[in-house]
């Protein structure tokens, strides 16, 4: 028996025609991407900012200009700020921004050094935990490229320095340069690092595995002999002989904000996360209550029999911190009982830790006169500029 | 200025902190610093022996890391003299058989473990214009090849921190 069978016919020159359909340089891109990694990284899948508060939104310790130390300050959350020059320089808070940002963070010299000597240096770094930079995969054969992008702007053109400096073990350090082309006009910069396949850094741990160094200025000693864009152990590879001196004059100001560590060669649109996220990321490593006036700063602390002018209370933290915060204080409290009558007493301290821990930090404070023991008592705020915080930074 | 707070606690009265004795606390790692820096002008009363002890080896662990890099450093070629070709003779992977000996024998070639690098010109020129004519032809100077400047000033810095090394830390290396 014959059976015919009948099918539809088929336009070979149509089918043709559509595997030509464009796709554009993206879609090639995608189409050209060997794996499912790369792909994953063309598209921005996932999280991508390895960098806390990029876009200078957190500002726990305060916004008001303030002096730069030359052993290491914070002001924005997470960025650190060095001066060892004979200048000063402040940083500050700033809504001037591109568009897309709330906050930069500001530089302004205050005292010029138009000569630096050879182990002077101006710069600001953001460290990162060990144990968040995996996906880097240093020391290994597939070592990965990071992209680093910001917004910068500054009344100073010319070349600064961003140095990727892996810090876990040996040193390493792989320096790029950017340059400020036009004065007091934002302008976006990106560039990658290599990949550095010569030395590893930890699965787990909570010390610096590397940071990201910007420069704004550099003594001959910080000179790199090497070429940019080369990972060394070399000491002297820190940052371009090229690199300006920013602190040579009080009309210098230096902006910055949507600062971007990614891996990949491609830097891709800045990525913002919530605020509430943003903050509990920061709060891993510092957390400040206080400098609300009124506020309750503490759980209810009780006061100690045979030391009736202390309280002792604790503060519990709002996420796990990197590890046992260093406490600090300032500014006036107030305890305030309910045990026996409303009661209150102002204090400026002392204010000192009491037991240990990275979840929850004791604390006792210091009052000018006795308590009733057993007294149940509130440390609250007095005026707005009592706080507490814990410094748990790298 | 610094005290013992408690067997936990060093406060700082400078600046209104409590700092844990904890190793990864960056606060923690400043009094090792101040310590070494200072000694005890920067203690108020006697620094406890665990803290000079950590603060002491502390202390140790960066002259060693020092001198281990000086030493990595002067190990590098001077520019100015170049390198020489270091070769040795190497199996292939081959064998074949030797009928004296009765045996199989590797079968060894030259390979070239470090390559030869020539010295940099010793000097440079470079030219000169005027500061106080513009409009004037530059002059020609011949200074000292800047590779050959650099090298030599790293290997003095790296030959200082060598002589200042404590031998015991030499002895650790």
């Amino acid at each position: 028996m014959t059976v015919n069978v009948s099918k539809p016919a088929i336009n070979v020159r149509e089918k043709l025609a559509e595997l030509d359909k464009p796709t554009g340089i993206a879609g090639e891109a995608m189409l050209r991407a060997e794996t499912p990694q790369e792909q994953f990284q063309l598209i921005g899948a996932g999280r991508r900012n390895m960098l806390i508060n990029g876009a200078m939104q957190h500002w726990q310790r305060g916004t008001g200009a303030t002096a730069v130390g030359s052993s290491g300050d914070y002001l924005p959350d997470r960025f650190k700020f060095w001066n060892s020059t004979g200048g000063a320089y402040t940083f500050e808070r700033s809504t001037d921004t591109p568009n897309g940002f709330a906050y930069s963070t500001k530089l302004q010299v205050t005292t010029a050094d138009t000569s630096l000597a050879s182990g002077d240096y101006s710069i600001f770094a953001q460290h990162l935990e060990v144990q968040d930079c995996l996906s880097a995969r240093m020391g290994y054969s597939d070592a990965q490229e990071l992209t680093l992008s910001f917004w910068v702007k500054s009344s100073k053109t010319g070349t600064y320095s961003m140095t990727l400096h892996k810090m876990e073990g040996t040193d390493y350090f792989c320096h790029r340069t950017f340059n400020i082309d036009a004065a007091n006009t934002w302008e976006y910069k990106s560039f990658t690092y290599p990949p550095n396949t010569l030395s590893g850094i930890s699965a787990n741990g909570t010390g610096t595995g590397f940071r990201i160094v910007c420069w704004l200025a550099a003594g001959s000693a910080f000179y790199s002999s090497g070429t940019e864009g080369q990972w060394s152990a070399s000491s002297n590879r820190y940052a371009s002989n090229q690199n300006v001196n920013w602190m040579d004059s009080t009309s210098n100001d230096f902006y910055i904000t949507g600062v971007q560590l990614e891996v990949g060669k491609v830097a891709t649109p800045f990525e913002h996360r919530s605020y509430g996220e943003e903050l509990a990321l920061c709060q891993r490593y510092y957390y400040q209550v206080g400098k609300e006036s009124g506020s309750y700063m503490s759980n209810v602390g009780f006061a100690r029999g045979g030391y009736l002018n202390l309280v002792y209370a604790t503060v519990g933290f709002p996420t796990e911190m990197r590890t046992t915060p260093t406490l600090g204080y300032g500014g006036t409290f107030e305890g305030v009982t309910y045990s026996g009558g409303y009661s209150a007493v102002t204090t400026t301290g002392p204010v000192v830790g009491d037991g240990r821990g990275k979840k929850v930090g004791g604390l006792r404070v210091e009052f000018p006169s006795n308590w009733t023991a057993g007294d149940e008592v509130l440390i609250k705020d007095s005026d707005g500029t009592g706080f507490i915080s814990y410094d748990a930074e790298l | 200025m610094f005290n013992i707070l408690d067997n936990n606690h060093i406060f700082c009265g400078t600046h209104n902190l409590t700092i844990p004795i904890e190793p990864a606390n960056r606060h923690y790692q400043e009094v090792l610093d101040a310590i070494i820096a200072e000694g005890a002008a920067c203690f108020d009363g006697d620094i406890p022996e665990d803290l000079q002890a950590a603060a002491d080896e502390k202390q140790f662990n960066q002259q060693l890391s020092a001198y281990r890099t000086a030493i990595a450093r002067l190990d590098q070629y001077i520019v100015a003299d170049g390198r020489a070709e270091v070769t040795e003779m190497q199996p292939t992977g081959e064998q074949v058989w030797n009928e004296e000996t009765m045996e199989m024998e590797d079968v060894m070639h030259e390979v070239i473990t470090v390559t030869a690098i020539d010295p940099v010109e010793p000097t440079v020129t470079r030219l000169v214009y005027s500061e106080d004519d513009p409009m004037a032809e530059p002059t020609e100077e011949t200074i000292e090849n800047p590779l050959i400047t650099t090298d030599n000033a790293e290997r003095t810095a790296a030959q200082a921190v060598v002589d200042a090394t404590p031998q015991a830390v030499k002895d650790a290396a």
